[in-house]
């Protein structure tokens, strides 16, 4: 009977405790300093994650878009950090979210990190170590390429371990494989790297016949891209199971394990209410992403004659089914 | 049969009931249920493979790919290695084949490999349901489905020993279960009521100690936190509690025992005292009874308090109709003399009333009435003794009147004698001197001759002097007084007359008579206007009297009456002589009862006395009623009173003794 009494006392206390926590954070203030623009893909993605958790909690959110991905220029970044910065100083946050890398580089570090108001940080790429992340008053989420499943499922269909990596020359993309091999590959990764739309198809060639499995990089610095001569190309030329992590390389490759900006925005708001409960940033340890959203483009699939079991087929996002 | 043993038997018993009960209802419930279930899960299991197929063709479908065969044999292909991989873990067999008969997948069997299945055509034809269905050799109930699609036919079947395997394998299950359920319940029940007996047990056997009178036993208080423990520190705290209580009433046992010896001895003597008090008590209420006198105790608001015997016995009330009413309401007549107790119980000094008159029964009685004040520290009340002394009085009177007309009588036969001797030279020479003049004696004529008178001239000159009327006046004083003489001497003198049986009823008739017709009589009442009651006893004895004097004394009472009752206005009725004639206690009681005007007392006690008399000089020489007196007295050694009270008329009682020596004796 004293252990009924005490569970239901208990489920009463948690009951109430549950419906006060609805609105524990009335009137409690968030600034998110967010890097890009709204409408842009992965700032939506973010900020449906951040509404997931934030909304009915009370907190009272204010957004600050600094545009930086329509404006890359960094005095504009600069500018728009000061102005951030002057939002924060008359909003008067009680912790502030910061998304994506100019975020950090133009806001957090320059005028908040080290200081009092906490800060949790999403959206870095690769490495928080650039930002001096974590801080005593910054914490966040790291965003990075989920290699290992990638590899995991390119290898159900590839004939061996072999994994070869095409990308623009660039100066990121030389980074990305640089980390691959650092994370995951511990420098197996066979890196081509192109600077010009001509020299793509036969690198991609190259690249294929040297390995079981591809990754495909950034297009984004190959001078004279074609994508429609890019796109016959590869359907001609895809012999081996091809994956990237990028949204927009789903035209190119058989799967696409794209990151999800949701978690990032979830991760983030969640992270700022335990500090708003209480936590220091510094007690939240940083993490990785872990979601992958997987894209199949079927298209490239069965011209690669790559057989997809159902399991894939009811769980990824389908491209290219229009043209079977 | 000690506790333990009888909580663990009922424990096992109520176990092993439940057992036995949820068991029977189990295997009912499962006998009834088993096939049932069996086909549910059958159902559900193709439901499930149903679901799986479904689903991959929809994906196929949704994803066009249901027209590419490597993409739907990748799908089968895969779907039956699913199966394949679930297929130990599931009820029924599942069995894919082909509409044409061809095995996809069959458990126990390869595919590709025939099997005899007969009712395959009606499965195709229906579409979906269940048949029991000969697979090989072995007649198997089957739930099947059909997917056109993929040209697969879905059956998942068992065998009816499978269906009672199952059924079995549950029971036993069951069975294994509620028989290890049953141990580990009995096993708990007896352990958990180990700790609740355990710790009871111990408390009894130290209660039992304790009620032996061995108080070293106590056990340790239990540290549980429960009720067992509780009850343990209570015990324990009780114990001890009782330990120091038992000293205590031990103590005062001791000290109740003295006080018990002390109160033994107070109450023996409180009964010697009250038995002793009882003893008085009873004595007193004794001597209070035995006393002659009515003794009446009041409180001090005169309300009755005691009652004794003769106060019952003279009035006929009992004590509890009288104890505790007010004295006047209980004695109306003693209404009078409430003030009187209530004075002396206020004064603390007693009150005495003498000879106070009431009537009683028609009858004047006296009594003597003391009253005593009871005053004490508590209790203040009085206590009343009435004597009756109407008896003690009228002896007294008697003896007084006795005395007195002794006296008197004496006094008068003396003055009689004296008296006697002049009367007669008195009448004697009144007779000489008349003789000496008128009488013709010749001393006369000597004697005037010598005095050289006349004879003639002297009895002239004496008529003209009316000597011979002078001496003819003393002659007849003479004799008046000489016949009151007479009566005088009969004062003193005794019974000598001769005393004969007389019939005094006649006697009183023929003074009746004799009274109607005497002239004194009528001088002072119509007598014939008197109202005679007569009252004689019918075998009344004749009584040995002198007839004629007491014919005389009736007569003197009866003149008395009528004189009495002529000065007497009457509104109502009129004059009324009552007489009564009877025997009582060897006497003749003669009561002469006139409803006159009555005497006060100081008259009443003077009456008999010679020469007393109410009436005018010269109408009575008083000696009537004292000549009566002395002749019932005397004469005939009787007794005579009267009783009178004034307007209640007076009465004379005469009482004559029947023997003659008695009478003469008295």
């Amino acid at each position: 009977m004293k252990r009924v009494t005490v569970f239901s006392v208990a489920a009463i206390v948690i009951a109430l405790w549950g419906s006060a926590w609805a609105g524990s954070y009335e009137g409690r203030r968030i600034l998110w300093v967010e890097s890009y623009h709204e409408g842009f893909a992965w700032s939506d993605g973010v900020a449906r994650g951040v509404a997931k958790i934030l909304d009915g909690s009370g907190a009272q959110l204010k957004v600050v878009r600094m545009d930086t991905k329509r404006n890359s220029s960094p005095d504009h970044a600069r500018k728009a950090a000061q102005d951030a910065m002057q939002v924060a100083r008359e909003f008067d946050p009680e912790v502030v979210m910061a998304s994506e890398d100019n975020a950090q580089r133009y806001f957090v570090v320059p005028f908040l990190k080290g200081g009092d108001i906490p800060v949790v940080a999403s959206g870095i790429n690769w490495d928080a170590s650039e930002y001096g992340y974590p801080a005593p008053n910054v914490t966040g989420m790291v965003e990075v390429n989920l290699l290992g499943e990638a590899r995991s499922v390119l290898r159900k269909f590839a004939r061996g371990d072999r994994t070869g990596f095409v990308a623009a020359d660039t100066e990121s993309e030389r980074k990305n494989l640089e980390i691959y091999n650092a994370r995951d590959f511990k420098g197996s990764l066979d890196g081509f790297l192109v600077s010009r739309f001509a020299e793509f198809g036969a690198a991609f060639e190259e690249v294929q016949a040297r390995s079981d499995m591809l990754i495909m990089g950034g297009n984004g610095g190959i001078e004279g891209w074609d994508d429609a001569a890019a796109r016959e190309f590869l359907l001609g030329h895809t012999r081996v199971p091809t994956g990237s992590f990028d949204d927009y390389l789903a035209p190119y490759v058989i799967f696409t394990f794209a990151k999800d900006p949701e978690e990032q925005g979830e991760w983030m708001a969640a992270a700022a209410l335990r500090v708003l409960d209480g936590e220091s940033p510094a007690a939240i340890p940083m993490v990785e992403n872990r979601r992958v959203r997987l894209i199949v483009n079927l298209k490239l699939a069965r011209a690669a004659g790559i057989v997809l079991p159902v399991s894939i087929l009811k769980t990824a996002t389908i491209i290219g089914r229009d043209e079977n | 049969m000690g506790l333990k043993f009888r909580v663990n038997l009922t424990g096992f018993i109520l176990v092993a009931f439940i057992t036995l009960s949820v068991s029977g209802l189990a295997v009912w419930t499962i006998d009834r249920l088993s096939l049932s279930l069996n086909h549910r899960l059958l159902t559900k299991e193709l439901d499930e493979y149903d679901g799986k197929i479904a689903e991959a063709v929809d994906v196929l479908r949704e994803n066009g790919l249901s027209g590419v065969r490597e993409y739907v044999d990748r799908a089968k292909a895969d779907l039956v290695a699913d199966f394949a991989r679930r297929a130990d873990g599931m009820f029924g067999a599942l069995t894919i084949v082909s509409t044409g008969g061809e095995v996809v997948y069959h458990k126990g069997a390869g595919s590709g490999r025939a099997l005899e299945l007969a009712c395959l055509p009606g499965m195709v034809a229906a579409g979906e349901g269940e048949m029991d269905c000969v697979m090989g050799d072995e007649l198997r109930f089957c739930r099947y489905a059909l997917f056109p699609e993929w040209d697969w036919v879905v059956l998942v079947s068992v065998s009816a020993e499978e269906m009672l395997q199952t059924r079995n394998q549950f029971l036993w299950r069951v069975a294994i279960v509620f028989s290890l359920a049953s141990v580990l319940g009995w096993w708990l029940f007896v352990r958990m009521s180990q700790g609740v007996i355990d710790p009871v047990l111990k408390l009894s056997a130290a209660a039992a100690d304790i009620g032996r009178g061995s108080w070293e036993t106590l056990p340790e208080p239990l540290a549980r936190a429960d009720e067992i423990g509780e009850l343990s520190r209570n015990f324990v705290l009780m114990g001890g509690k009782l330990r120091e209580a038992q000293a205590d009433l031990t103590s005062q046992a001791d000290c109740l025992r003295r006080a018990n010896a002390r109160l033994e001895a107070e109450v023996a003597e409180r009964f010697r005292a009250e038995k002793d008090l009882r003893k008085v008590t009873a004595a007193f209420e004794g001597i209070l009874d035995s006393m002659p006198s009515l003794v009446i105790g009041v409180n001090i608001d005169c309300q009755i308090t005691h009652w004794n015997r003769a106060a019952r016995d003279l009035t006929g009330m009992e004590p509890q109709s009288v104890i505790g009413r007010p004295l006047h309401e209980a004695v109306p007549r003693l209404s009078g003399l409430v003030d009187i107790v209530r004075r002396s119980m206020a004064e603390g000094s007693p009150a005495r009333l003498d000879r106070v008159s009431y009537s009683h029964e028609g009858e004047q009685r006296q009594e003597d009435i003391l009253i005593f004040p009871l005053v004490s520290e508590a209790t203040y009340g009085a206590v009343i003794r009435l004597d009756d002394v109407t008896e003690r009085v009228r002896l007294e009177e008697m003896m007084i009147q006795s005395e007195k007309m002794n006296s008197l009588g004496g006094l008068a036969a003396g003055m009689a004698h004296e008296i006697n001797s002049p009367l007669a030279g008195i009448g004697t020479n009144a007779f000489n001197i008349k003789n000496r003049i008128f009488g013709d004696l010749e001393k006369n004529e000597a004697a005037a001759r010598e005095c050289g008178v006349s004879l003639a001239g002297v009895r002239a000159y004496a008529t003209k002097r009316e000597i011979p009327k002078m001496a003819d006046f003393i002659a007849e004083a003479g004799e008046r007084a000489s016949k009151i003489v007479a009566n005088m001497l009969k004062f003193s003198r005794s019974a000598e007359s001769a005393l004969a049986p007389q019939d005094m009823a006649r006697l009183l008739d023929a003074t009746l008579e004799l009274l109607a017709g005497d002239y004194d009589v009528r001088k002072w009442l119509d007598f014939g206007s008197v109202r005679i009651v007569r009252e004689f006893q019918e075998d009344m004895p004749q009584v040995l009297s002198e007839g004629s004097e007491m014919q005389q004394v009736f007569f003197n009472l009866f003149k008395n009456g009528v004189q009495a009752m002529a000065l007497k206005e009457y509104s109502e009725g009129g004059p009324c002589f009552v007489v009564r004639l009877r025997e009582d206690e060897g006497a003749a009681c003669i009561e002469i009862e006139d409803n006159g005007p009555g005497m006060p007392e100081e008259i009443r006690r003077r009456a008999f006395e010679p020469f007393f008399t109410t009436t005018p000089v010269g109408q009575g020489t008083g000696l009537g009623l004292s000549v009566s007196y002395f002749i019932v007295t005397r004469q005939h050694g009787g007794t005579m009173e009267v009783q009178s009270a004034p307007g209640e008329g007076t009465k004379f009682i005469i009482r004559l003794p029947m023997s003659p020596d008695v009478a003469r004796g008295a």
